[in-house]
């Protein structure tokens, strides 16, 4: 048995609260891809029917995809994942590495996310 | 990225700049009586300084924003040393250092605590900076250290050297063991107590008075609160937040966006204005947050003292973190009304402190409604007028440990009511 490392388990549950916000905004056809390239684990949420508008994706990106901040990332870490209806994109943020969220008709919405060592 | 630097390099000097304001009007307030200024300091730093502790009072004006104004450019140099970005939560932290430096943090008792939270993150192989907020907001227990140095008679020939490495290994030991502790509790109140360390912290308080109890180690200090202030303190504080407002202006002319964006958040933790509003409609907030709160100690005669100076502070560097008028006020009216018909006057000392210190639990209000913000606020009183015994005045940040008791108690009730909707 493989011990799951905490970084991976926090890649893991970050992809959890993605997939909670595409399917708060509607989506219901999603694939989680997680993928270990060099030790790193690559998550890729893709989901086919949902296109999100010009105010949603620029909203969702500036929350996301920005110099990651590990002293917010780890202190608030424990606030992902509870019973709290909402998403805790800002901690997803700064917990993992965002590397692009896209969103449109032909690919649907394609967030891509990795969290190194 | 050069622009990205080039934004963290403007706000490090922006905050900066404030916090040499502060330390600044200190010195011309001892007007070149530089003895009494460092006499002030030195009463200042060996004092125990528990809750409530007035440096206004204890070591006079000039030095209490000497003190003030140089543990906030101490706290912003550690965050520059550490490599932290300087965005709405390390903003917080940085401001609310500097506020409780006008009541229990001076430039002596913060540092152990510091180092412990450092030697924590050095025993997991992690970098200090990813625990850098606990750091900073963890000299909540400050007192602990000067407790020890100067006030608890661990030695029977008094304080000495002796009492001074107790101290040290104190602060040290509480260092250490926040860290964990202040991710556990945070699951406790999911984020609706924006005051997350002084809930911890107050718990901590708890565990160490009993420990000196235990020990036989009477606690010292003792109740400073200066009365009046307005002629004194007023205008210089208006000068203050009104420059906040102005310079988020400048550096954002168009800032009304960023606002509206800013006031559509419910504040819960965590929520980093200066990330995504801005600084510039982040720094208006947080200036119209300081004013409105000097203006409400106007109105209701409340003392400008270190401690309500204190609370100003906190309340408009939390305007980068969480709060903003929107779900401010129906806390604050809430905890105020509390004070209207209880027994405890609304300008009296601990009703004061707990209006401006309630937007700890402004994302109540902020995520589920002004009512429940009223409901939140109503109940900070009646709890922070009671929970402050528990840790004899250990942990600085009362009302975090209050806001920490409501939001926990509060959030289940609200949340089934959400669901039956």
């Amino acid at each position: 048995m493989i011990p799951v490392k905490g970084q991976w388990a926090k890649a893991i549950h970050a992809s959890g609260e993605l997939v909670a916000y595409l399917i708060r905004r509607g989506a219901r056809d999603i694939d989680n891809h997680y993928r270990f390239l060099d030790g790193v684990l690559h998550v890729e949420i893709r989901s086919k029917d949902l296109v999100l508008s010009d105010e949603d994706l620029s909203r969702l990106r500036r929350r996301l995809i920005h110099p990651q901040q590990r002293e917010i990332g780890e202190y608030y870490w424990g606030l992902a994942g509870g019973e709290h209806k909402g998403t805790e994109l800002e901690v997803v943020g700064n917990a993992t590495e965002v590397l692009s969220v896209e969103s449109s008709p032909d690919e649907g919405t394609v967030i891509l996310l990795r969290r190194r060592d | 990225m050069v622009e990205e630097q080039r934004k963290e390099f403007r706000r490090y000097w922006i905050v900066a700049s404030f916090m040499f304001a502060v330390a600044i009007y200190g010195m011309y307030l001892c007007d070149g009586q530089v003895d009494e200024l460092l006499a002030g300091l030195t009463r200042i730093i060996t004092s125990p300084s528990t809750l409530i502790t007035d440096y206004v009072l204890l070591g006079g004006p000039s030095a209490a924003f000497v003190n003030a104004g140089m543990l906030g450019l101490s706290a912003l140099g550690v965050c520059a040393v550490a490599g932290v970005g300087l965005t709405g939560p390390a903003i917080a932290a940085v401001f609310t250092v500097c506020g409780f430096g006008f009541f229990g943090k001076n430039l002596f008792n913060v540092w152990p605590i510091i180092f412990g939270v450092a030697l924590h993150s050095r025993f997991k192989g992690l970098p200090f900076k990813d625990h850098l907020l606990i750091a900073l907001f963890g000299t909540s227990l400050a007192p602990l250290v000067s407790e020890l140095a100067f006030g608890g008679h661990l030695s029977p020939m008094g304080n000495g050297p002796f009492s001074l490495v107790m101290a040290v290994l104190g602060g040290l030991a509480v260092g250490f063991f926040l860290p964990p502790l202040a991710k556990h509790f945070l699951v406790v109140h999911q984020g609706y107590n924006l005051y997350n360390v002084g809930f911890s912290c107050g718990f901590l308080g708890l565990v160490a008075l009993g420990t000196l109890r235990a020990l036989g180690i009477p606690l010292e200090g003792g109740f400073y609160w200066f009365h009046g202030g307005h002629d004194l303190f007023f205008v210089p504080l208006l000068l203050f937040f009104s420059g906040m407002i102005i310079t988020g202006f400048i550096i954002c002319p168009d800032f009304r966006r960023g606002l509206a964006e800013l006031y559509s958040s419910s504040g819960r933790l965590v929520s980093d204005f200066v990330q995504y509003a801005g600084f510039g409609p982040s720094l208006v907030n947080m200036g119209t947050l300081g004013l409105v709160g000097l203006l409400y100690l106007k109105f209701t005669g409340g003392d400008i003292n270190g401690p309500t100076i204190g609370g100003l502070m906190t309340l408009s560097g939390f305007g980068g973190f969480g709060k903003h008028l929107r779900n401010v006020l129906p806390v604050a009216l809430g905890t105020w009304f509390a004070g209207a018909i209880s027994v405890w006057p609304v300008n009296n000392p601990g009703a004061t402190l707990a209006v401006l210190f309630s937007g700890c639990l402004a994302p109540v209000g902020g995520a589920f409604g002004p009512a429940a913000g009223f409901a939140a606020g109503f109940l900070h009183l009646i709890v922070v007028m009671t929970v402050g015994g528990i840790h004899g005045g250990l942990s600085l940040y009362n009302n975090g440990l209050s806001g920490g008791i409501v939001a926990a108690m509060l959030l289940p009730v609200l949340e089934s009511l959400r669901e039956e909707d």
